[in-house]
């Protein structure tokens, strides 16, 4: 059954769907580790001009708004919760209305 | 200032408008795009207050860059929205959460102590940020005055804060509590707070676009203004504080109540969430965007004692730019209305659903009928709270002087509302959180907070005094507000949040390990945090269609089709709908349960509807009441059985008592019967030889003799018959004594059949009498042994039908008893006489031997009275009669 040349793993989008969900949990981490350079900057007088520091936090600001909002299109497929992944993996339909019973 | 007026007066009237025309049309339930993930990212900017639109700017120009930490939190939080936000908004419309207390309260096993902990933290942190807004409406509208050159002045300040907190409470009661929502929404509040969110941000993009082109001239011209700026142009921040404030505004944004409203409350779609994630922070930083460029312009080009508060107001006055300054009033306006609305409409829904309704529903138990009056009184209850917050609002503004103190007191709000959060973490994400851990946590962030943050900054003296400040509480160094534990140098705003956070999470985590939590406690726990494993994915909006018709599925299955369906349609019909689905009213819903209940009981009447209509899952509590009614039912049938196999055991003893009544009637009228029988028979002898002795007129002496010992003999016949009868009758009634003395069995066997005397008879009975009668003594009644004796001898003498007639007498002793045998060497009794031979007037053969047929039955009794009995023994050569009595009558057995 070799014949197929294309990559042996299968599942892919749920793959890397549980690994956006990832991408997203980590994402205030970062943004926290980034904003927290600001306090690395020396406070004596002239060593650090507020312009390039505003363009720092801007940007950095802007970027994590960009990112989350691809991670966030990426993860809308995702069911939001594990009753869900759950059933959408065991080939049940993951409609919106739930029938509010617990784990299959 | 008239324009200003005109102006502002018009978008009031716009936003009343807004607010209605949403309300309307959520009513009538077509109000998809009303719902839209963009609406509620809007209503989040609640938390751009005006302290956002003047107060930034002011700040900036003050102490530099911290302006930010305020923005930076709630991004953070919203970029971690998988983390916290996605599962409090979860936990918040499983379980109908209606505030923050109710959050705290609920987790912790429903404990009112909590909520009522909570309410009153957030009123006393909330109420001086009201007093803040209405502050900036008064100086701005003071800008306009003074530059028309006609200030304001003390009163005209007191009287336009006044007005404009009572236009607040008026808007606020009349969007927040019109109706009770289950779901406690507020659809036409949450569009205004929409439309003024649009606003704000136009407002303030248009004067910082217009610093930016209009005054600098371009933004490469702008950041050079920035760099040269005295006092913005190089970065300074306090490390501290700038960790700290990203901290607490972090926590704020998700414990501030008119956060938690706007976040989880008026939540319609979790998917909303998605969108907000990333638009919000977008929001924040636009808003943001130009607070340093006018903090930089305003410091060069307004003169130096000018309130850099109001730069964003004075900044295109001064430039002649009157429309600008205008929508940026406008703008400044609208933040500060919607934070008071949301706020007042959190705090109110607090108070009245923890305080003031556990209290009412104590006193008033007996006169609840329906629930139309809960809801009035609650509906009553929360808009006289909206009236006292903002009144307490207004009172806090006029005491405090509307200075300086008001602006840092936003932080110190924070840090206040801020003391629910190790509860709230704990509460959705630990189970072993307890009851008692967050009320310890709480309560001492509460009072750290107090002590460290909220009496100081009334300022030295005020409330606490100055000797408190530099020597300590009650002199002890190590209780100085701003240095506890010695630890001085701590900037005053690092040092609360860091003493009263950690103290707090650290009495909350230790308490909770120490205390066992009840087990509504566990229950409500485990529901919080394993919440997602719970519950799946949303309802849709469009419910409500969808609800009914489950609902009708439901009704036909317990009330029966017809019963259902004429409910549904009378219902509909009374809405004034023609369709035969009503709306799920909440009087609708009563009316239902109350029919289900008449057939299911209350309380699971309760659970099914509200998980049709609640989409939720049934609560623990509902859970308990169903238990409970199941466990009454299971009970009262037990009840029922046990008392029916009572019934049946009683009808079945009475019908017996009745056979056994039948019976003796029966024998009764057979025995009196009987007796007339008996009597008559010698009583006609006598009468008839009487009257031949009477009327013979010559009779010889001999015939004379005859006639008269034949009558004499039939008086004896007689006689005897009546002795035996009374005899019987006295022995049976139990009334006889028995006359006891000792003798010897053998002496009595003889009396007896002497006075049988049976020699005189043509056949003469032969007894043998067993030799060990001599050995036996007995205390008994003697006589009436040898009654029976005699009874059966002569019965012997008169029923043996053989040639020579033998009667053998056997003794033996049985344990206590004495066992006698009489045996015969007759025919024997036939088979069907057997039991009866012992029954009154039963008699072998007709007449024979004159006797009455009562003597065995007399025998049976004197036995009976003596202990033993008498039987016939089959199977003998003979008729056997077996008599038993025992020894010793007084060693009774």
């Amino acid at each position: 059954m070799n014949e197929r040349q294309g990559p042996i793993f299968l599942d892919q989008t749920g793959y890397r769907g549980r690994r956006m969900i990832d991408a997203l949990k980590i994402l205030p981490v970062l943004a926290l580790f980034l904003w927290a350079i600001p306090m690395l900057w020396v406070s004596e007088e002239g060593n650090q001009q507020t312009s390039v520091a505003l363009i720092y936090l801007f940007s950095v600001w802007a970027g994590m708004i960009i990112l989350v909002r691809i991670l966030s299109r990426r993860a809308a497929n995702m069911p939001l919760d594990d009753l869900a992944l759950m059933r959408r993996y065991s080939g049940q339909s993951s409609t919106a209305l739930e029938d509010g019973k617990g784990e299959p | 200032m008239n324009v200003l007026i005109a102006v502002s007066l018009a978008y009031v009237s716009l936003l009343f408008l807004v607010a209605f025309l949403a309300e309307r049309r959520a009513n009538s339930g077509k109000s998809k795009w009303l719902r839209s993930p963009w609406v509620y990212t809007l209503s989040l900017s609640v938390y751009c207050t005006a302290w956002t639109f003047y107060g930034a700017v002011g700040y900036a120009a003050r102490s530099g860059f911290e302006f930010l930490t305020i923005y930076l939190g709630p991004s953070l939080v919203m970029f971690g929205w998988w983390w916290i936000l996605r599962k409090l908004v979860r936990i918040g419309r499983t379980h109908r959460v209606t505030s923050i207390a109710d959050l705290i309260s609920s987790r912790f096993g429903k404990s009112n102590s909590l909520g009522v902990i909570a309410t009153i933290l957030a009123v006393i942190g909330t109420t001086p940020y009201i007093a803040l807004q209405l502050q900036s409406v008064t100086l701005s509208i003071e800008v306009f005055a003074q530059a028309e050159a006609d200030p304001l002045g003390y009163v005209g300040q007191r009287a336009t804060a006044f007005w404009i907190a009572c236009g607040l409470a008026f808007f606020t009661i009349l969007f927040g509590t019109r109706n009770l929502d289950a779901n406690e929404r507020h659809d036409g509040v949450v569009i205004a707070i929409a439309v003024e969110a649009v606003v704000k941000l136009f407002a303030l993009l248009a004067v910082g676009a217009f610093v930016v082109w209009g005054i600098a001239g371009g933004i490469g011209d702008m950041f050079n203004e920035i760099d040269q700026s005295r006092v913005l142009g190089h970065w300074r921040v306090n490390n501290s504080r700038w960790a700290a404030l990203i901290f607490i505004s972090a926590a704020a944004f998700l414990c501030l109540p008119r956060m938690f409203q706007v976040l989880v409350v008026e939540n319609d779609d979790e998917r909303h969430l998605q969108t907000a994630s990333w638009a919000f922070p977008l929001y924040v930083l636009l808003m943001s965007l130009f607070v340093v460029p006018i903090a930089v312009i305003g410091l060069k080009f307004l003169p130096d004692g000018a309130n850099p508060d109001l730069f964003v107001l004075t900044l295109p006055l001064s430039m002649g730019q009157t429309e600008l300054a205008i929508l940026s009033f406008l703008g400044g306006f609208s933040s500060a209305t919607s934070m008071v609305v949301v706020a007042a409409i959190a705090l109110s829904t607090m108070v009245s659903n923890h305080i003031v309704m556990p209290i009412w529903l104590r006193f008033a138990q007996d006169q609840l009928s329906m629930s139309g009056d809960v809801r009035r009184v609650v509906l009553l209850t929360r808009r006289i709270s909206i009236g006292i917050i903002l009144w307490l609002g207004y009172v806090y503004f006029q005491l405090s002087g509307g200075g300086a103190a008001l602006a840092s007191i936003g932080l110190v709000s924070f840090t206040g509302v801020s003391q629910v959060l190790p509860a709230m973490i704990g509460g959705i994400f630990w189970r072993g959180a307890t009851r008692s851990g967050a009320i310890a946590g709480i309560l001492i962030g509460f009072a750290l907070w107090l002590f460290t943050l909220f009496l100081p900054s009334f300022g030295e003296g005020v409330v606490l005094s100055s000797s408190v400040f530099h020597q300590g509480l009650l002199g002890i160094g190590w209780l100085r507000p701003y240095a506890l534990l010695g630890i001085e140098g701590l900037d005053p705003l690092v040092h609360a949040i860091w003493w009263s956070i950690s103290l707090n999470t650290i009495a909350f985590v230790i308490v909770s390990l120490m205390t066992f939590p009840s087990p509504q406690e566990r229950l409500q726990g485990a529901q919080f945090v394993d919440v997602f494993r719970h519950t799946g994915a949303p309802r849709s909006w469009s419910g409500r269609a969808a609800q009914a018709e489950d609902l009708l599925i439901m009704a036909q299955r317990i009330l029966g089709p017809k019963e259902a369906q004429t409910l549904f349609r009378g219902a509909a019909r009374r809405q004034g709908r023609d369709s035969y689905l009503p709306d799920p009213s909440p009087d609708f819903l009563q009316e239902l349960e109350r029919h289900l209940s008449g057939s299911v009981g209350a309380a699971t009447a309760h659970a099914m509807v509200s998980q049709i209509v609640g989409g939720a899952s049934v609560s623990v509590q509902d859970l308990m009441a169903v238990a409970d009614e199941t466990a009454q039912m299971l009970e009262y049938s037990n009840t029922l059985e046990v008392q029916s196999k009572e019934l049946e055991r009683t009808a079945n003893q009475l019908s017996e008592a009745n056979i056994k009544l039948t019976r003796l009637s029966v024998q009764k009228d057979a025995f009196l019967s009987q007796i007339s029988h008996e009597l008559r028979t010698p009583m006609t002898s006598i009468r008839a030889f009487s009257e031949i002795l009477r009327d013979a007129e010559e009779m010889s002496l001999e015939q004379k003799s005859r006639y008269a010992s034949i009558i004499h003999d039939e008086t004896i016949r007689l006689t005897r018959l009546l002795d035996d009868l009374l005899d019987l009758s006295v022995l049976e009634n139990g009334q006889v004594n028995l006359n006891l003395s000792r003798g010897n069995l053998a002496d009595i066997l003889e009396r007896a059949v002497t006075t049988v005397n049976p020699l005189q008879h043509e056949r003469p009975l032969d007894i043998v009498i067993d030799p060990m009668a001599k050995k036996i003594d007995i205390h008994s009644d003697l006589d009436r042994l040898a009654q029976v004796f005699i009874n059966l001898i002569a019965n012997a003498q008169k029923y043996c039908d053989a040639p020579t007639p033998v009667l053998r007498i056997d003794t033996r002793k049985f344990g206590s008893l004495v066992q006698m045998d009489f045996i015969d060497n007759g025919k024997g009794l036939p088979e069907e006489a057997r039991d009866v031979v012992f029954e009154k007037f039963s008699r072998l053969g007709e007449n024979k031997a004159g006797g009455a047929g009562l003597g065995l039955a007399i025998c049976r009794e004197i036995l009976t009275r003596c202990g033993g009995g008498i039987g016939y023994v089959p199977a003998q050569q003979g008729a056997a009669f077996r008599v038993e009595f025992l020894i010793d009558q007084t060693q009774s057995r």
